[in-house]
């Protein structure tokens, strides 16, 4: 305590008051700055950087698609290579007209829906156990930490072995690929819940059920929202990988005839869908937050 | 070994909260609690003062049943309470809930209310933790402890981390509530003022034992500014092995 | 497995999830009816089939199934998933190479039931192709070329025996293995290899455009590369299925009579079903006119060269007999169906 007062510049110029003069330097020390906001200019600046922000969010993606489609019309990149923005729209235009996309996503959400539903509770069942009992670990998470490197595309012709060429077969598919995403989140934040909550519940007397309903899971609940959201994409990206077993429709099946078929344009169109729902996902993600946690601060940096 | 087992008390004493005799606590070589005697009288508010790392910590977790004494005995009361530093509350119910943890329903959350009410809080009943101060998390965490009208409140340096005004409102507001649930208390602290200010005893340990006893005689409301708060306080910074060298800025 | 399989579908199927996306073909299997499982590789074929109307009045029912590539073809053929899998006429070469045992008459796990290919030499099957850039003018100027290709099937052939005819070994040249045709192909498309082994479709745009051009034909090269399907043993010898089977290769046969003479419609199926251009769409319905073959002595004779060849290659680790994994047993229907 004593060292840090007898080094604190305060003191020093204090108890040394002759010396400060020999040091024109330290007049810069106290130089002023002026912090308070301008009337009119800060708001009139703040208008402007607002419009600024609005046109450079909208005029850069318009401006890349320029580009794109100059680079295509002046023969710079191949159609072959990168279709132009108006072939990719022609493309979308050819899968609405002929009912592609509208009898693929109704068949293919609900597979993700249905694999994600089944993958997503075990997942979650799991983690919880994994993450409440030393031995759940022991025994299920060696085998979940496989799963997750299984190179599902490779192995479609043994699950078609396993599991036949029907609904089955696909809905498999999906779940294996969203159990691991959930229970890893779901076990991490079991295990992320602070001991000393834990602690404190022991002193209330609360049993193991109790702290599991009223502590463990209530805190650990961002944790598996967080896995939820993951599952949620995951489940979309397997249809690809689902639906070269026997599909006769769905988003995957439409990428996988395109890849077939050398389509590029109806690839990047799939792409694109694909983009819209992880952004709906994320929509509805948020919402459910906001409705599971809402003693979470809405933290939004900008 | 039946002698380390933490006995749930009938009471041995009619009147005596805690029975503690020849408890031992050792960490690796060091034995943190060498042998400790302590008995604590019903309704008595003892402090347990002195330096992190002699064993007032370790004590205090013994007397909650957080952790295993390696022999001797404890008689504690049934119901205990813990505050510690932190509010440690759950951050994913309203105080509310977390005053009652555990329990549900209407009945619940009227003698939740009721504590809140008593800590000056009865306006937060349904706040979300994150949303309090830190003084007033530390409220709730009292109004926790009381709730379940505990025979021992248990409190562990729960005002460390509060700013000086704040602490010195804790400390009329514990008086208070010790004065009208009238649980026994031990109170461990690193500020000589805080445990004479809330104290009947003072006890500090040093190396594995009781190296000071001492009964606070001053008559409440206690003052600072008393000379025999002053002498008290010279008198165990001395004990424990402290002098005041601070003099005054010239 | 299969009851475990069945009481899990049950159970999903009563939480009414899969119920509302199940095929109706499986509703339709209450009947008693002998029903045949075929698998192919994408709907092309099946779309044609369907419009051709040939398969009114059938005696059973048929369901397709759509597995692209081989191998899956094959699984569902091993588990039972699909009666009879689309696949190349070299593929079950492989399969039988790496069995344990020798396949015989009897106990052969599989067997091709019947071959086609287009007629017309205009349009090879597959072919070895070089980019212009590349400067191949004679067999010889393959030497240190990048060479893509894929495993498996008579695209690899194409690949060995092409390389054979120009006596290169594969420390002669820089090969491109890529996990299937499509691959293979955008490769080549896209300028990051000289030459090619496989369908002419895939790297049409490229010869189209006159980036490339075609080297050797596998009919250059004593290639059969007929299409086939490959039935279950048991399938074979199962009288109803057999029959059932006959029946349907008929009506193929028949459909192609009608595929001939309604071009523009096959067009329009590869192009909104498929998803193909319409250049691409207008080759792959010239392309996909075909006939049976019968399976005689002659082909087997020159399918036992190309067990040679993987072989020598040391793809296949013995020699086999190739005759077992030919099943004569529908050449009658398939030589009706194509003298119609």
């Amino acid at each position: 305590m004593t060292d840090i007062a007898a080094n604190a510049p305060g003191l020093q110029a204090r108890s040394a008051p002759a010396v400060s003069g020999d040091r024109p330097r330290d007049g810069g020390r106290f130089a002023l700055v002026d912090l308070s906001p301008i009337a009119g200019s800060a708001s009139r600046f703040g208008h402007l950087a607002q419009w600024r922000g609005r046109a450079l969010r909208v005029g850069v993606p318009l401006l890349i698609l320029l580009a794109w489609q100059l680079s295509s019309w002046l023969g710079l990149v191949a159609p072959e290579v990168l279709p132009p923005p108006t072939a990719i729209y022609a493309a979308f235009v050819e899968l609405i007209v002929h009912g592609d996309l509208q009898e693929a996503l109704p068949v293919s959400l609900t597979r993700s829906l249905v694999g994600l539903a089944i993958g997503g509770t075990a997942g979650l069942l799991l983690g919880l156990f994994a993450g409440l009992w030393r031995t759940g670990e022991e025994i299920f998470d060696a085998p979940l930490q496989m799963l997750r490197t299984i190179p599902f595309i490779a192995l479609v012709p043994l699950f078609i072995v396993w599991f036949g060429i029907d609904e089955f077969a696909k809905i498999v598919v999906i779940t294996a690929a969203t159990i691991f995403p959930m229970y890893l989140n779901t076990y991490a934040g079991v295990r992320g819940v602070d001991p000393k909550l834990i602690e404190a519940a022991r002193t209330f007397d609360l049993s193991r059920s109790q702290t599991i309903l009223h502590v463990i899971l209530p805190v650990a609940l961002p944790s598996v929202l967080v896995g939820l959201r993951y599952a949620a994409g995951v489940s979309l990206l397997a249809l690809v990988v689902a639906e070269q077993i026997n599909a006769h429709s769905g988003l995957g099946y439409i990428l996988n005839v395109a890849n077939m078929n050398q389509r590029s344009d109806i690839i990047i169109v799939g792409i694109l869908v694909y983009a819209a729902l992880g952004i709906t996902t994320d929509l509805v993600m948020r919402a459910l937050e906001r409705l599971a946690l809402p003693w979470r601060p809405n933290i939004a940096l900008d | 070994m039946p002698s380390t087992d933490l006995h749930i008390l009938a009471a041995s004493g009619p009147r005596d909260a805690v029975e503690l005799s020849g408890v031992r606590r050792v960490f690796g070589e060091r034995a943190v609690l060498d042998g400790i005697d302590l008995t604590i009288r019903r309704g008595e508010f003892i402090a347990v003062l002195g330096p992190s790392g002699t064993g007032k910590t370790t004590l205090l977790r013994l007397l909650a049943g957080l952790d295993k004494a390696d022999g001797g005995r404890l008689l504690v009361p049934k119901t205990r309470s813990v505050v510690f530093q932190e509010p440690r509350l759950i951050p994913a119910r309203r105080v509310w809930e977390n005053v009652v943890l555990g329990r549900r329903g209407a009945q619940a959350r009227r003698e939740a209310a009721a504590a809140l009410e008593e800590v000056g809080l009865g306006a937060h009943v349904d706040a979300w933790p994150r949303t309090l101060s830190g003084g007033e998390a530390q409220r709730v965490a009292l109004a926790r402890a009381l709730v379940r009208e505990p025979g021992l409140l248990l409190l562990d340096e729960p005002f460390a981390a509060l700013d000086a005004l704040t602490r010195i409102r804790m400390h009329d507001l514990v008086l208070q509530l010790w004065r009208r649930h009238h649980p026994a208390v031990v109170l461990v602290t690193h500020d000589v003022d805080e445990a004479i200010l809330l104290a009947d005893r003072v006890l500090a340990l040093s190396n594995g034992s009781w190296g000071l006893d001492e009964r606070v005689e001053i008559k409440s409301p206690r003052d600072r500014s008393d000379p025999a708060f002053a002498a008290l306080r010279g008198r165990l910074l001395a004990e424990l092995g402290v002098r005041p060298t601070i003099a005054p800025l010239q | 497995m299969i009851i475990t399989r069945r009481s899990i579908l049950s159970a999903i199927g009563a939480a009414g999830a899969v119920g509302a996306i199940a095929s109706p073909a499986v509703l339709r299997a209450q009947t008693a009816r002998t029903k045949l499982v075929v698998g192919t590789q994408d709907i092309g074929l099946q779309e044609t089939v369907k419009a051709s109307g040939v398969l009114e009045g059938a005696p059973f029912d048929l369901q397709w199934a759509t597995l692209p590539g081989p191998a899956a073809q094959l699984s569902g053929l091993y588990s039972k998933a699909i009666d009879v899998g689309l696949m190349g006429d070299t593929s079950l070469i492989i399969e039988q190479a790496r069995a344990s045992g020798d396949w015989t008459e009897e106990n052969a796990p599989l067997q091709i039931v019947a071959g086609w290919r287009n007629p017309d030499p205009a349009f090879p099957p597959i072919i070895t192709a070089v980019r212009n850039s590349a400067k191949i003018e004679t067999l010889a100027d393959l030497r240190g070329k990048r060479w893509a290709f894929n495993f498996g099937g008579f695209n690899y052939l194409q690949y060995i025996a092409s390389r054979i005819r120009a006596g290169l070994k594969v420390e002669d040249i820089q090969p491109v293995q890529l996990v299937d045709t499509n691959a293979a192909a955008a490769a080549f498309n896209s300028g990051r290899a000289d030459v090619f082994s496989g369908g002419l479709g895939p790297v049409k745009s490229s010869i189209d455009k006159g980036d490339a051009r075609i080297l050797l034909r596998s009919d250059d090269l004593d290639i059969p590369s007929l299409t086939v399907f490959t039935a279950r043993g048991e399938v074979i010898r199962d009288e109803a299925k057999s029959a059932a089977l006959g029946d349907f290769l008929g009506r193929v046969g028949r459909h192609w009579h009608w595929y001939k003479n309604n071009i523009p419609a096959v067009e329009a199926i590869f192009r909104e079903r498929l998803k193909q251009t319409p250049e691409r769409a207008q080759y792959s319905a010239g392309n996909g006119f075909s006939r049976f073959y019968p399976l005689d002595d002659a082909l087997v004779k020159r399918e036992q060269k190309l067990a040679e060849i993987l072989f020598e290659a040391g793809d296949i680790q013995r020699r086999i007999d190739v005759s077992v994994e030919f099943s004569r047993k529908f050449n009658a229907a398939t030589s009706a169906a194509s003298n119609v």
